[in-house]
Parts: C-alpha cells; sequence; structure tokens
C-alpha cells in the first residue's frame, strides 16, 4: 500500500516557507509516496460574488502557484513523487500546461502525477479567460492534447477548443505520457454525476474520488467507472484509485483497519489527511505518528 | 556597472541540467548580479510553416519551461537575480504570469526581474490560441493587470482583454511590484521601431535593448528618454540592460566597449559567451570575472 499527505492546510498557516519545506522532506524521510499540492491561481472576494459554491480557501488563503512550487522542491527531494490535487485544466492554456508538467517531470525525474479537475468556480474563470460552461469538453480536448505532446515530436491537432499544426516540445518529458489523474467529487457530496464517472473510465491513468469506503453509492460509482473503462476496451484494472482517510482523533488500531477497509474497498493508495491541525509542527508530528500505521502495510 | 549573463546556448546542449545548475551556480558565486533565460512554449516544426520570421530556435532545440526552471533554482542559488530575456505574456493568460513571477519572487527572496517583450512568432501565437494582430495593445493592458495584481489586495480591472471583478493574488511577491522590463529588437536587427521605444519611454521600469554604441544606438535611447519625458516620468530611473558578445575579443577591447556601452548609458551589461559545452561556458566566465568584471569593480 502506498500511502500519501498534502500541505492543503498550508494556506491557512501564513507565511512559511522553510516549514513547509521540512514537512515535505520530512514526509519523503518517513517514506511517504507521495505529497498532494493543490492550485488556485487567483483568490476571489467570496463575499462579494452571489451563487458561488462554498470553499475552505478565501482571497486571503496563502496559495503557492503549483507548478513553480512544485519545482521548487524538485532539486530539494529525491524520491517522493508530486501530485496536483487537482490541477483546474480547463482554466489554463493547454500548451503552457503540458510545457510546464513536462519541465517539473524532468527536473524531478520522473515524480509527478498530474491530478486535474473541471473546477467549479465561474469567476476564477472569467477572470482567466477560461470558458466554464464548456469546461467538461474543454477537459476532454486538454486530456487527448497533453498526451499528444507528451509522447510525440510532431504534433498536428484540430479541435473544437484547440488548432495545433507541426508543432513539439522539447524536451520531452520523463514519463511519456505524465500519468493523468481525475478528481471529482466534494466532501460534502462526494458522488459526481454520472458523465462524469463515464469520463474517469474512459480516459483516466487514476482517479482521486472524495468517497469514503462506508458509503453505498461510492460502490456503484465505482462501478460506473469500470465500466465506462471496459465498455472503452481498457482494462478497470489499470485505473489506480486513491482514497482519503481523515485522520483526526484515530489510533493506531482504528487507522489500520481503516486503511484495511478502503483497501479492500478497492484503493490502491491512501492519501491521509488530518482537519484539525493548526501549526506546521503539528503537521510534522502527525506524520511522524502515522508512521506506525504505514510500517503495519 | 552591473554583470550578467545567459542561458541562451543551453538550448544546444541536450539533455544538461547537472551542467546548467553548474553554470549557474558558478554565477552566483563568481559575483554575476544576473543571469538571462528564454521563454517558448512550444516548438515549431520550422520546415513545415512557411513565411515564419528567422529565429535560432528549432522544434529540437532543449527549451527548458522559463517559470518552473527559475522556480527550481530559485532554491539552489543565493544572490543571483533572474531575468526573463524575454518573456512574451502576449502568448500566456495575464493572471497566471502575475501568480506565478509572484510565486518566483517569493521563493527566491525577491530576486527576479520580469523581461517581456510582444513576441514575434505568429505560428506560435496561432498555435497557443493567441491573437498576434492585437499583441502590442494587449501587452499594454497585460502591464497595467500585473502591477495591480502584484501591489494590491483586491483588484478589479475591465479592459478590452481582462475582466477581473474582486479577485486578489495571495501571497503577494515581495518586491511590490516585481520591475518589467521591456526586451526588443533582434541582434542583427538591434533597431525596434518608434511605437516600442515610446512603449518603453512611458511604461516600463528598464528595458533590455540589442542596440551598439553609436548614433543609431544613441537615437533611440534620445526617443526612450523624449517619450518618459511625455509621460511625466524621469528617464534617468530607467535602467538599461545591453547585450556584449563576449567571442574571442581582447580584454581592452571588451573594457573599451563596457565603456562605450556605459556611455550610451547602460546600467547593465549582459555578457554572451561562445557557444560551446556547460564547461567551455564556465571557463569563458571565470575568465570574463578575472579580465574584465574586476575592471569596473
Amino acid at each position: 500500500m502506498k500511502f500519501g499527505t498534502n500541505v492543503y492546510k498550508f494556506t491557512q498557516y501564513g507565511e512559511d516557507l522553510a516549514g513547509t519545506v521540512e514537512f515535505i522532506k520530512t514526509a519523503e524521510d518517513l517514506g511517504f509516496h507521495h505529497v498532494r499540492f493543490l492550485d488556485h491561481v487567483v483568490g476571489i472576494i467570496a463575499e462579494r460574488h452571489g451563487g458561488i459554491m462554498q470553499t475552505p480557501y478565501t482571497s486571503q488563503s496563502y496559495i503557492h502557484e503549483v507548478f513553480t512550487f512544485m519545482a521548487y522542491l524538485a532539486g530539494q527531494t529525491k524520491r517522493i513523487r508530486f501530485v496536483t490535487g487537482v490541477l483546474i485544466l480547463p482554466q489554463r492554456p493547454t500548451l503552457l500546461v503540458a510545457k510546464q508538467a513536462a519541465e517539473v517531470d524532468i527536473l524531478s525525474g520522473g515524480r509527478l502525477t498530474l491530478g486535474v479537475g473541471v473546477g467549479y468556480n465561474p469567476i476564477e474563470f472569467r477572470a482567466m479567460g477560461g470558458n466554464f460552461a464548456d469546461r467538461g469538453q474543454v477537459f476532454e480536448e486538454q486530456v487527448e492534447v497533453l498526451r499528444l505532446l507528451w509522447t510525440k515530436e510532431d504534433v498536428t491537432y484540430k479541435g473544437r477548443f484547440h488548432d495545433i499544426q507541426d508543432s513539439c516540445l522539447a524536451p520531452l518529458p520523463v514519463q511519456r505520457p505524465i500519468p493523468l489523474w481525475f478528481g471529482f467529487g466534494r466532501r460534502i457530496t462526494p458522488i459526481p454525476p454520472d458523465k462524469v464517472l463515464r469520463r474517469a473510465g474512459r480516459l483516466a491513468d487514476g482517479c482521486l474520488p472524495q468517497w469514503l469506503p462506508g458509503d453505498p453509492a461510492a460502490r456503484i460509482a465505482l462501478g460506473k467507472i469500470h465500466a465506462a473503462a471496459r465498455e472503452a476496451g481498457r482494462n478497470p484494472d489499470d485505473l489506480t484509485v486513491e482514497m482519503s482517510i481523515y485522520a483526526d482523533g484515530k489510533d493506531k488500531a482504528e487507522l489500520i483497519d481503516e486503511v484495511k477497509r478502503t483497501r479492500d474497498f478497492g484503493a490502491h493508495q491512501i492519501h491521509i489527511r488530518w482537519d484539525g491541525l493548526k501549526s506546521v509542527k503539528e503537521n510534522i508530528e502527525a506524520i511522524k505518528r502515522f508512521r506506525e500505521v504505514m510500517d503495519a502495510f | 556597472m552591473s554583470f550578467g549573463t545567459n542561458v541562451y546556448n543551453f538550448t544546444q546542449y541536450g539533455n544538461d541540467v547537472p551542467g546548467l545548475i553548474e553554470f549557474v551556480r558558478t554565477a552566483d558565486e563568481l559575483g554575476f548580479h544576473n543571469m538571462r533565460f528564454l521563454d517558448h512554449v512550444i516548438g515549431i516544426v520550422a520546415e513545415k510553416h512557411g513565411g515564419i520570421a528567422q529565429t535560432p530556435y528549432t522544434n529540437k532545440s532543449y527549451i527548458h519551461e522559463i517559470f518552473t526552471l527559475i522556480a527550481y533554482l530559485a532554491a539552489l542559488t543565493q544572490r543571483i537575480q533572474f531575468v526573463t530575456g524575454v518573456l512574451v505574456p502576449t502568448q500566456r493568460e495575464t493572471c497566471l504570469v502575475a501568480k506565478q513571477a509572484a510565486e518566483i519572487d517569493i521563493l527566491s527572496g525577491g530576486r527576479l526581474r520580469l523581461g517581456m517583450g510582444v513576441g514575434y512568432n505568429a505560428v506560435e501565437f496561432e498555435t497557443l490560441g493567441a491573437d498576434f494582430k492585437t499583441r502590442g495593445k494587449r501587452f499594454e493592458e497585460q502591464v497595467a493587470v500585473m502591477r495591480a495584481f502584484w501591489t494590491q489586495e483586491e483588484v478589479n480591472y475591465k479592459g478590452r482583454w481582462h475582466n477581473i471583478r474582486d479577485a486578489s493574488l495571495a501571497p503577494l511577491p515581495i518586491q511590490r511590484p516585481i520591475p518589467i522590463w521591456f526586451g526588443m529588437g533582434r541582434m542583427y536587427a538591434p533597431v525596434p521601431s518608434d511605437a516600442i521605444l515610446e512603449r518603453v519611454g512611458r511604461l516600463a521600469d528598464g528595458w533590455l535593448p540589442m542596440i551598439q554604441p553609436g548614433p543609431e544606438g544613441r537615437e533611440c535611447v534620445r526617443k526612450v528618454h523624449a517619450a518618459a519625458r511625455a509621460a511625466g516620468r524621469d528617464p534617468a530611473k530607467l535602467g538599461m540592460d545591453v547585450s556584449l558578445v563576449v567571442a574571442d575579443k581582447s580584454k581592452s577591447k571588451l573594457i573599451d566597449e563596457v565603456k562605450a556601452f556605459r556611455e550610451l548609458g547602460a546600467t547593465y551589461i549582459n555578457a554572451y559567451f561562445p557557444a560551446s559545452s556547460a564547461k567551455g561556458e564556465i571557463e569563458s566566465m571565470k575568465r570574463f570575472r578575472g579580465e574584465v568584471m574586476d575592471s569596473f569593480a
């Protein structure tokens, strides 16, 4: 079983770059397989915009830009993988995503997994000139274009949203292609629409759902992903599933039991997270304590 | 007089990231003030596209993505300033440029100078989904939007190409704002149009011309200064970073050229060493430091 964690809570701790780097280096030393990073380019002053979805990230959240931050960390780490959790793909220009992801992959020696989602904030999309209404379709084209650019030395592609003639990335990334994992759902509403599940089955290398193993609807949703994979001529077993465990207040035995249940549900990787941590120091202590759970696997 | 150099020739050396790191670190240790990086997001298979501007960079050039490479190097250096030489923002989305530049400024402790130009390769623009014809006007809006994001906690901007409401970057960069210098001209065609010179005087914090000492160069400087005064700005505050081709010139010839550039009004010299290898360029750099830089210390 592979275990990952994240730096999501660090958005609340203000400016502590050294502490963030120490946390990630500690996670690497402890044997964590990966760390997740979040993506928001602009903060939206939410109270001025009616009708947008609630989010834990506000205009005051301290958010590192995801690609440059991973690049910065690449030279200071050796083994730990970097996972965008998730990159809001349709609000960024496709070719720049391809180029920056390839560069991070090269600088890290092939340690990037690109978690991608369609996004939910129309104000952020508008600020960035993105197409919010068509974001699902834009996203599907983007996935296709990214994989072409990461594997071919001469790319021509004409779609509804892309027009590329005899172009290429040089250098190509180390991983050809870089794995694309789809993130979807929210913690309070973890089951996404069927079209999102089908899209993951058809196109994703892995997925990062928000559901928990005890939820009967999750079992059905995973079944839909696998069915769509089979329909598309793919082997559902090749689709990696990473699920989250919330570790607050749970002892070693409870956590081991929860990892087992999550594994038995069908997860290949575990993303461990805590809601209640208040500082960099508490995060470092939490991952150190969790090490004994990892050792049991 | 401050001296910098660049990594432009490294596009010819293939996959030599360790050599590139050693070159940049050596420059940092030798007291070079700054290092320039180049920007191309996509390679164009030139022989399949008729009528595009001549460029030394082809689809085979090994081009690191500029922001992620600088972020990576920020962690591995102490003092050297990073200069984009030049970034083409008109091929990129403005909020993302502002965010990534701010992130690098934070990660490097305020060591970024953003050199920007309007771009020249129409095929690149088309491939990236950017309008080539309007790039000059769009560039001017981008400069205004970026400076707003780097200095204000709440940005509202409605222009021809931007529609930003109650948005912000968090965190703000260390330099508020990050200096924006305009790049222009080519080694073989160094004199830019009057419109470009006027824009420098009106809007830039400094410029990166390819002009040489002599009547043509002086005329360009005169036009820039006149535009600055017309805009109510002090021309003496405009930085000027010029390019010096080192080739196999003697020590006394190089010193004479630096003096001539100084008389022209240059505040920075960028040294172009002959293309060879990472090792060869490091030797050139050490020699230049001893023969030329020390004469102006």
